[in-house]
C-alpha cells in the first residue's frame, strides 16, 4: 500500500532521516517508534509531502508519488493527522470535520460520513456546534482523527496521537486505531509511547537518530530485551 | 445641538463604513498572506478614477461605471499579485515595500493621465430625505447600504461557502489547511484580488459623494488599518464595526474639540481600546 525506500531527509546540514525503508500493507497498523527527535515526524511529514526528501522514493498504491504535492497526495487517499492535532480552533467541530472533505467531489453530500464519525466519537456529536478550540486535548485528538477520516483515506499517517493525553484516553485511542484497521484502513502510527503503539500495531519499526535499527512483529519486538529496556521501561 | 450631533453621527457611520470596506480587505489579505497591503488605498483611488472616467467621460450609467471600475481594479489587482505580491507571502517587510512602491506607481500614473485637478462626478443621485429636521442625502444612504450588504455578504460567504471556510481555516492554520487538500496558493490569490475589488468598490462609491484626487487613498488606507487593528485583525464584522467606531469618534469628536485634530480622536480611541483589550474589540470572533 505504502512503501518508503531509502529515504534521506535533511534540515539544512542536519541529516534527519538516513536510508529509511518501510512498508505498510492494507488493513495493517504499523508503528514507527522512537524517542524525541528520532525523526518520526519528519518521516511522516515527508510521506505527506510537507517536506522534500533528498533522495529515495515514496510509493503509494503502486505509484511513485515522490513528486506529487501534498494536496495531490491527500486527493489520492493519503492523509496525515499531524502532531499536536492542528485543528481549526475557531471553527465548530462540525465545520472542522467538513474541512476534512474539502477536496472531495461529493463534498455536498456528507451527512452519511458525519454520522459515521459521530457514531465512532460520541462526544464529538454532543459538541458538534461548539468551537473546536474550547475542547479538551483528548477530544481535539479525536476530532483530528475524525477530520482525517472525512477525506476517505486509504492510508492514515498518525503523528504522536497520545501526546499529552490521559492514560484512559490513550487506551481508547488504541482501540479506535484497531477498529479503523479492521474496517480496512492502513495506519502508520508514529509514537513515543511504545507501550501503546506496540499494543495496537501489527508490525513495528524502531527509529533511532534517523535510521531504522529494528523491525518486525509488534509482539515479538515487545519481548526483545533492548526494546523492553529502552522503550518500555521494564 | 442634538441635531448637529445626530448629523455627525450619521456622517460618521457613512465614512466609517467606507473605512470598514477597505479594512475588510486589509484584514482578509493579512489573514491569508501575512502582509499588510498598504496599496489598497491606491486601489481605492483607482476605483474612484475608473468610475469617474466611465461615468463622466464615457457616459455609462453610474452603476455600470462602478461595476466596470471594480472589474478593472480587480484585473490590476490580479496582475500585481502575479507579478509582485505572490513573492511576498508571509513576509511582512517585503510586502510593505512592494505595496508602498505600488502606491507611488499608481499615483504617478493617474497624475500624469488626469493631472492634479480634482474631479467631481456630475450628480449621480441628487436629493435628500428630511427626517426630524435633518437632511439625509439619498446618495449617502445608498452608499452606506451597499457597503453593509457587501460586508455582511462577505461574512456569509466566509462562514457558509466552501471557499470561504477554506480561507478562514487557512488563516487559522495554513499547514493544516494544506493537509485538508486546500490549494492554498490559489486561495491566496483569490483573497488578494477580492480585497483590491473591495477597495475599488469603496473608491467607486466615494467618487459619487466627494471630489477625487490622486492622493485620496492615503488617508483612507491609514484609517482602514487603524479600523482593522481596533476591531481585532481577522474579524469581518469587526472590520465594519471598527470602521464605524472610528468614523463616528472622529465626527463626534470634531463637534466638541477642534476639527483640525479629527484624525487624532480616532487614534485616542484606538489606544484606549487596545489598553483594555490588546487583541482588539472583536478579539478572535469572525
Amino acid at each position: 500500500m505504502l512503501d518508503l525506500a531509502n529515504l534521506n531527509v535533511s534540515y539544512g546540514k542536519q541529516k534527519v532521516l538516513r536510508d529509511v525503508t518501510l512498508s505498510l500493507q492494507a488493513r495493517e497498523v504499523v508503528a514507527l517508534i522512537g524517542s524525541n527527535a528520532a525523526g518520526k515526524s519528519t518521516a511522516l511529514r515527508t510521506t505527506a509531502g510537507l517536506k522534500k526528501a533528498e533522495s529515495g522514493t515514496i510509493s503509494f498504491a503502486g505509484k511513485d508519488i515522490s513528486a506529487l504535492s501534498t494536496v495531490d497526495r491527500v486527493q489520492s487517499g493519503l492523509v496525515l493527522v499531524p502532531e499536536g492535532r492542528q485543528i481549526f480552533p475557531r471553527l465548530s467541530v462540525e465545520e472542522n470535520l467538513l474541512m476534512g472533505a474539502y477536496h472531495r467531489a461529493d463534498r455536498n453530500h456528507l451527512d452519511g460520513d458525519l454520522e459515521r464519525i459521530f457514531a465512532m466519537f460520541v462526544r464529538l456529536k454532543e459538541r458538534r456546534n461548539q468551537r473546536a478550540g474550547s475542547m479538551s486535548g483528548g477530544e481535539q485528538q479525536m476530532l483530528a482523527i475524525g477530520r482525517g477520516l472525512m477525506s476517505r483515506p486509504k492510508v492514515m499517517l498518525l503523528d504522536e496521537p497520545t501526546l499529552g493525553l490521559a492514560p484512559i484516553i490513550i487506551e481508547e485511542l488504541g482501540s479506535i486505531v484497531r477498529g479503523l484497521a479492521r474496517e480496512g484502513l492502513a495506519i502508520l502510527l508514529a509514537e513515543q509511547n511504545a507501550m501503546m503503539a506496540l499494543g495496537c500495531a501489527d508490525r513495528a519499526y524502531i527509529l533511532q537518530s534517523g535510521g531504522i535499527v529494528m523491525s518486525g512483529d509488534a509482539k515479538q519486538l515487545s519481548d526483545t530485551p533492548e526494546v523492553k529496556q529502552m522503550y518500555l521501561g521494564t | 445641538m442634538l441635531q448637529l450631533i445626530l448629523g455627525q453621527l450619521l456622517n460618521g457611520i457613512i465614512v466609517g463604513s467606507l473605512y470598514g470596506i477597505i479594512a475588510l480587505g486589509v484584514t482578509l489579505t493579512f489573514g491569508l498572506t501575512g502582509i499588510v497591503n498598504f496599496a489598497l488605498g491606491a486601489f481605492m483611488m483607482l476605483g474612484a478614477y475608473g468610475t469617474w472616467y466611465l461615468y463622466d467621460v464615457a457616459h455609462l450609467p453610474y452603476p455600470l461605471a462602478v461595476v466596470g471600475a471594480v472589474l478593472g481594479v480587480s484585473a490590476v489587482g490580479y496582475v500585481s499579485d502575479m507579478l509582485l505580491f505572490r513573492f511576498t507571502r508571509g513576509n511582512l517587510v517585503n510586502g510593505l515595500l512592494v505595496s508602498i512602491g505600488l502606491i507611488s506607481v499608481f499615483e504617478a500614473l493617474v497624475l500624469s493621465a488626469f493631472t492634479t485637478t480634482p474631479k467631481d462626478l456630475t450628480y449621480v443621485l441628487p436629493g435628500a430625505f428630511q427626517v426630524a429636521g435633518m437632511f439625509l442625502p439619498k446618495i449617502k444612504l445608498v452608499v452606506c447600504a451597499v457597503f453593509l450588504v457587501i460586508i455582511f455578504g462577505t461574512y456569509l460567504a466566509l462562514t457558509r461557502t466552501w471557499l470561504g471556510r477554506a480561507a478562514f481555516a487557512y488563516a487559522q492554520n495554513p499547514e493544516a489547511a494544506t493537509l485538508m487538500g486546500i490549494r492554498t496558493e490559489r486561495l491566496q490569490t483569490i483573497v488578494v484580488v477580492y480585497s483590491t475589488a473591495l477597495a475599488g468598490l469603496g473608491g467607486g462609491l466615494y467618487a459619487s459623494m466627494y471630489s477625487i484626487e490622486p492622493t485620496i487613498g492615503t488617508a483612507y488606507i491609514l484609517k482602514a488599518v487603524e479600523a482593522a487593528i481596533l476591531a481585532g485583525v481577522g474579524s469581518v464584522i469587526g472590520a465594519l464595526g471598527g470602521g464605524i467606531i472610528l468614523g463616528v469618534s472622529e465626527n463626534i469628536g470634531s463637534v466638541f474639540f477642534p476639527s483640525a485634530f479629527r484624525d487624532a480622536y480616532g487614534l485616542v480611541f484606538l489606544i484606549g481600546i487596545l489598553l483594555v483589550r490588546p487583541s482588539g474589540l472583536f478579539g478572535d470572533r469572525l
